[in-house]
């Protein structure tokens, strides 16, 4: 009780405001300021390699980029495009032609060859003052094949208040492994696109999920989580966009549904890099590539294009 | 008769030499100018012309009359001729000589018959428990060291005896004791060495030596003392100043111990298990230093009782609470206020023990809230952290006793931003609760029984919010929210049985009951994804530790612990073997080793490998094994009595299996955890640590502190990364140097400082740039941790002014300096864009390698002021 009626009293006293004063007055000058260094110094770099960079597609005639890698701290207008190579175009390891030269680092097929579905093709590339690299031999995707594609009632949008509908996307997978999905959905006004938002309405796929993710803007789905059974996708598409203060609807929907090579899914899903503080917490990507020798990737695919009048 | 009185003689003149002379005090040339006369007046002489000072009774036989043949010799040649044939024995304390009589045995019978002591060993002052003091009998060397709840038993011959109890802190108190034929209770109070400078004096302990190999064991107070962030006083900072500790970079939590990851230290309090032992991201630890009474730091030699985590057991007891009289302190600093109040409850069987501390972070923050909400400002943040601890202690009338405690701590950072466009709300919690009701018995004064019930809860959550701005089309958009959570009730019942003083056995078993929630919740609007279902699973162990001292220059703890867990349906087993090993040689010096074998059937995922409170506990489960190390580690320590120093260096090997580590690029903090969380980490890794420690320790005088340095290798390998090659694990430094020191000016002034300097930590850097599918230009990166991190290295300073107020009450004033020269140490790596403006306008050039630091200077004042 004694020491009670101390602290008390003690309480009361002039001295602890004193105190307390001096120290608020410190602490207010106080911030948690953080602060940086530029670290100057060359990293390590493995030297000039060759990058291979292709999408083979049967609606497009065989072409792709070679280049080759910079230093970290290098000069990123440093032209990397690779000229005079030669390169070598396999069709189920069997070559077919050498790619021509268009400029620029692009080389593309003389004869206008289109990849077929269900071959295989890989390149091999020799430049002067590079090691030689060659591809892992991708496969040609046949096209996915869709179920029904349905746009179903109108929903509130979790982003804005404008006018929203469901859209189904139904995809059938094979019984085999391996197959891999890209959606692509744009609501068009008079021919033009709107940007609009897009959200999944019934799974939130993040980074790592193994059935899909969401990343530059389109969504990817990995068929072992439906093989040999329909996957429904469903989104919610925000159809209304407003131009000079007045709302437009879109009056067309495009949607784009690819199959997709694995290395293709591989490489888009570990393609995000971590930036700003999320380095301080997450481990770099090793961005996927099917490149022997050198970097880059040479990747298949095969769409449908579904455009609905609305 | 004649043949008892032989023996002892012969014992005497074999062992007295060896065991008692301590101090180079004895080898000092004494000149008499008297030969001849009674021992009392012959050591009056001593005294005299030696500047010694002699302590003795009547029982040594004062009166008898001796002619020495030489005037001249060593003190320790005098002595040995003034008692030669007599039963005497003395010990040196300073600059004192001790003399006493020592059992010479009536008959053989009696000298046979043994008597045990028991009790306990308190703090005079407060009546606290002392654990680990250190109970001896001099002339025999026999000596035990008080248990967890400072219990002690010695059993001795009947008759004379001459016990030294000692306390690092407290004065060394020497007993004469006439040990009769029946057993005898006997509290020992020890009063602190110094109670005006009890901040600062500790004294050295009897046996350094018997310390075993990987503990350090350093005093609250002069942990207290050295200098930390914002002047919060911080057990576990300190500890990461000694060697074979580390830390990871600032802002992470958990300490880093002989090459081991932050989940592999197992962090009692009173027994039950802290998850989480981090305030404030890290910057502070949970543990109040005001509520707790002693912590000890397993990093190997591990005894068989402790068990579940692989590389360190961090083992702190929270105080009894005062049951003499009711003592109060109020601590004041800029973060965060502190308060402890302790005292008896009626009489001094029952006292209690309760500390609280907050923080006001939000009264700093509360001009950028208001102009928040006035829409002068961009962005707020708000920060609050609380914990409290509570301890009563009651003693039955039966001599049993029962202890409860509870602590509970909890923070909470909400961070808003706001744009034109939208508006982001943060939320990150996080908190522990521990409960311990123990009891304990002697039943007879060789066994000593406890139990104990424990429970602990760690839970963390995040939620973030978008939403958007407040046009026509405005409303909630979306929010991600994840809780976790692990609990675990734990029975424990053990028995220390104290067959001889230098035989003593304990043995014990547990059962934890482990709850994981390990969630968690992704909410998006109203979209429910992932609510995991709690994972319940069981772990059981059984120990027996066998501590010997079978000559005087060995001391063994041999044991075995046996444990099995239980989840899904499945059940693993372990059988893990201690061993750890003293040879005590001649002039303080002491050989040490140990060998152990650890289980742990917990893993924490964690995004980066460096420790953050949204890190998720999970158990071992059918596909993912539990966690194993074996460690070997050896020693060589040298005491320095005169100086009060020890020194210490230990070599250790580490190898560990069945690791988890987190898949390159995967990141928790954003992810949905789902059930499937075993197919997104890597399982099966090994890993290796070996390293070398060096300590130099000062425990008494003005200056005390220490200097540590640790060289240390710490490497991973998993068939699934950097293609199944060795590469060094995230928390790898090469090497820790570390300094830490308190030097008493006056009883008003002190000073203290402490330096450290590690080697960067590994980092995953890139080793190219290529274009990528659509012509833009990303990073190439080849392996995991293929670089450093620049070096980190600190300096910190704070003074202390202890001052009377007017009410004569003690109070203090503390100064700190946290980074004191300013040094930008790493907090993580990233990269700016680098632009060139020569054309006039801004155009990218390229990347540029920047460290992002966390503290600059951060200057500190905290006022305490104590009420008796």
């Amino acid at each position: 009780m004694l020491n009670k009626n101390l602290i008390i009293n003690y309480l009361n006293k002039k001295a602890l405001p004193k105190a307390l004063l001096l120290l608020l007055a410190l602490g207010a000058l106080l911030g948690f300021t953080g602060c940086s260094k530029y670290l100057d110094y060359e990293l390590p770099y493995l030297g000039d390699k060759l990058v291979v960079n292709g999408l083979l597609s049967p609606d497009s005639v065989v072409h792709l980029r070679v280049s080759r890698t910079l230093p970290v701290t290098g000069d990123y207008r440093t032209d990397l495009a690779i000229t005079g190579a030669t390169v070598s175009f396999y069709e189920n390891d069997k070559h077919v032609e050498d790619l021509r030269d268009t400029g620029n680092g692009m080389y593309a097929s003389p004869s206008g060859f289109k990849p077929v579905p269900g071959m295989a093709y890989s390149v091999q590339v020799a430049a002067k003052g590079f090691v030689s690299v060659q591809t892992i031999p991708e496969t040609v995707p046949f096209p996915p094949d869709l179920g029904s594609v349905v746009l179903q009632e109108q929903i509130k949008s979790i982003y804005n208040n404008v006018y929203t509908r469901k859209l189904g996307i139904e995809i059938k997978a094979r019984e085999e492994i391996g197959e891999f999905f890209n959606i692509d959905i744009t609501p068009m006004y008079q021919g033009e696109r709107i940007f609009r938002m897009i959200f999944f309405t019934d799974q939130v796929l993040q980074a790592g999920s193994p059935c899909g993710f969401r990343g530059r803007g389109s969504y990817y789905f990995s068929g072992t989580c439906f093989r040999g059974s329909s996957y429904m996708a469903t989104f919610g598409v925000e159809l209304e966009d407003y131009v000079s203060g007045s709302p437009n609807y879109a009056d067309q929907l495009t949607i784009t549904c690819r199959s997709i090579s694995k290395s293709y899914y591989e490489h888009l899903e570990k393609g995000h890099q971590p930036e700003d503080y999320l380095m301080a917490i997450m481990e770099p990507r090793f961005v996927h590539t099917n490149v022997i020798g050198g970097y880059g990737l040479l990747a298949a695919y095969n769409e449908h294009k579904i455009i609905l009048n609305l | 008769m004649l043949k008892t009185t032989a023996l002892l003689l012969l014992f005497l003149l074999l062992h007295t030499p060896l065991l008692l002379a301590q101090d180079a005090i004895l080898q000092k040339q004494v000149e008499l100018q008297k030969a001849e006369g009674s021992v009392e007046e012959i050591l009056q002489e001593l005294g005299q012309h030696g500047g010694i000072t002699f302590s003795y009774s009547n029982s040594i036989g004062l009166e008898r009359q001796v002619k020495l043949q030489r005037t001249k010799q060593s003190l320790q040649a005098h002595l040995a001729e003034l008692f030669k044939g007599q039963p005497v024995a003395y010990v040196v304390r300073g600059n004192k000589i001790i003399l006493y009589a020592v059992a010479e045995g009536k008959t053989t019978q009696a000298a046979a018959q043994k008597v045990t002591i028991s009790g306990y060993v308190t703090d005079a002052a407060s009546g606290e428990a002392l654990i680990g003091a250190t109970i001896q009998e001099l002339a025999s060397k026999k000596g035990v060291t008080s248990n967890q709840y400072g219990f002690y038993s010695l059993t001795l011959p009947a008759g004379e005896a001459m016990v030294a109890v000692s306390y690092i802190g407290y004065q060394t108190r020497l007993l004469p004791l006439q040990l009769h034929h029946t057993d005898t209770t006997l509290a020992l109070a020890l009063t602190p060495s110094s109670s005006n400078v009890q901040e600062v004096t500790v004294t050295a302990q009897i046996g350094q030596q018997l310390a075993p190999t990987g503990l350090t064991s350093i005093p609250i107070q002069q942990l207290k003392n050295v200098p930390t962030i914002l002047g919060e006083p911080d057990i576990i900072k300190a500890l990461t100043l000694t060697p074979g500790v580390s830390i990871g970079n600032e802002a992470t939590t958990g300490l880093l111990v002989r090459g081991g990851g932050p989940d592999q230290n197992l962090v009692l309090l009173d027994e039950a298990t802290v998850y989480n032992a981090s305030h404030l991201f890290g910057f502070v630890s949970i543990f109040n230093p005001d509520a707790l009474n002693k912590v000890d730091l397993y990093k190997g030699g591990f005894p068989a009782r402790f068990g579940g985590r692989l590389s360190s057991v961090l083992d702190m007891t929270m105080k009894e609470g005062n049951n003499k009289e009711l003592k109060s302190e109020a601590s004041i600093g800029l973060i965060s206020s502190r308060f402890n109040i302790e005292g008896p409850i009626g009489s001094e069987n029952t006292s209690f023990m309760f500390s609280g501390r907050a923080s006001y972070l939000s009264l700093f923050m509360l001009l950028s809230y208001l102009n928040y909400q006035a829409g002068n400002r961009r962005s707020y943040n708000n920060y609050l952290l609380y914990d409290v601890n509570g301890k009563v202690n009651h003693r039955f009338k039966d001599g049993s006793r029962l202890f409860l405690s509870v602590y509970n701590g909890d923070d909470s950072w909400r961070s808003r931003e706001r744009s034109s466009l939208d508006e982001d709300i943060f939320k990150l919690g996080w908190g522990n609760t521990t409960a311990t009701a123990r009891y304990s018995r002697v039943l007879n004064p060789k066994l000593f029984y406890r139990s104990v019930l424990t429970y602990s809860q760690y839970r963390n959550g995040l939620t973030a919010k978008n939403k958007s701005s407040t046009t026509e089309f405005g409303g909630i958009t979306s929010s991600f929210e994840t809780q976790s959570a692990i609990r675990d009730w734990t029975m424990r019942h053990g028995l220390d049985y104290f067959i001889t003083p230098n035989h003593q056995l304990k043995f014990g078993l547990e059962t934890t009951q482990h709850a994981f929630q390990t969630n968690a919740m992704a909410i998006d609007v109203d979209t429910l994804t992932g609510v995991e279902r709690p994972i319940n699973t069981w772990e059981h162990a059984v120990y027996i530790e066998d501590e010997a001292q079978p000559f005087t220059w060995l001391k063994l703890n041999a044991g075995l612990r046996g444990s099995a867990f239980q989840v899904e349906g499945k059940t693993y087993s372990s059988l893990e073997p201690r061993l750890s090993v003293n040879f005590l040689l001649p002039h303080e010096f002491a050989i040490k080793g140990a060998y152990s074998q650890m289980r742990q059937y917990l893993h924490l995922l964690t995004t980066s490998g460096i420790s953050l409170t949204n890190d998720i506990w999970v158990p071992a489960t059918r596909s993912v094994a539990p966690q194993s190390a074996r460690q070997v580690s050896a020693g060589i320590s040298k005491s320095f009595p005169k100086l009060r120093t020890e020194v210490s260096v230990e070599a250790y090997h580490k190898t560990m299996t069945n690791l988890i580590d987190y898949r390159q690029g995967f990141n928790l903090l954003y992810s949905a955890f789902n059930s499937r969380w075993q197919d997104e980490i890597e399982t099966g890794g090994t890993g290796e640590a070996y390293g070398l420690e060096f300590f130099l320790n000062r425990t008494e005088g003005r200056f005390t502190g220490w200097l540590a340095y640790t060289l240390a290798w710490s490497n991973r390998r998993f068939s699934s990364i950097n293609n199944n090659q060795w590469y060094p694990a995230n928390f790898d430094r090469r090497h820790v140097v570390s300094f830490s020191g308190n030097y008493k000016i006056s009883s008003a002034w002190s000073l203290s400082a402490n330096w450290m300097y590690m080697s960067g930590l590994p980092a995953t850097l890139p080793v190219a740039v290529q274009e990528d599918t659509w012509g833009g230009k990303t990073l190439v990166y080849t392996g995991r941790n293929n670089g450093r991190m620049p070096a980190y290295h600190r300096l910190d300073v704070g003074a202390a002014y202890t001052l009377q107020t007017k009410r004569g009450r003690t109070a203090t004033w503390n100064f700190g300096v946290y980074n004191a020269y300013n040094q930008v140490n790493p907090f993580y790596l990233e990269f700016k864009g680098k632009y060139d403006y020569s054309s006039g306008k801004s155009e990218f050039v390229g990347n540029r390698l920047v460290m992002r630091s966390l503290f600059p200077l951060i200057p500190s004042v905290n006022y305490t002021l104590r009420f008796n």
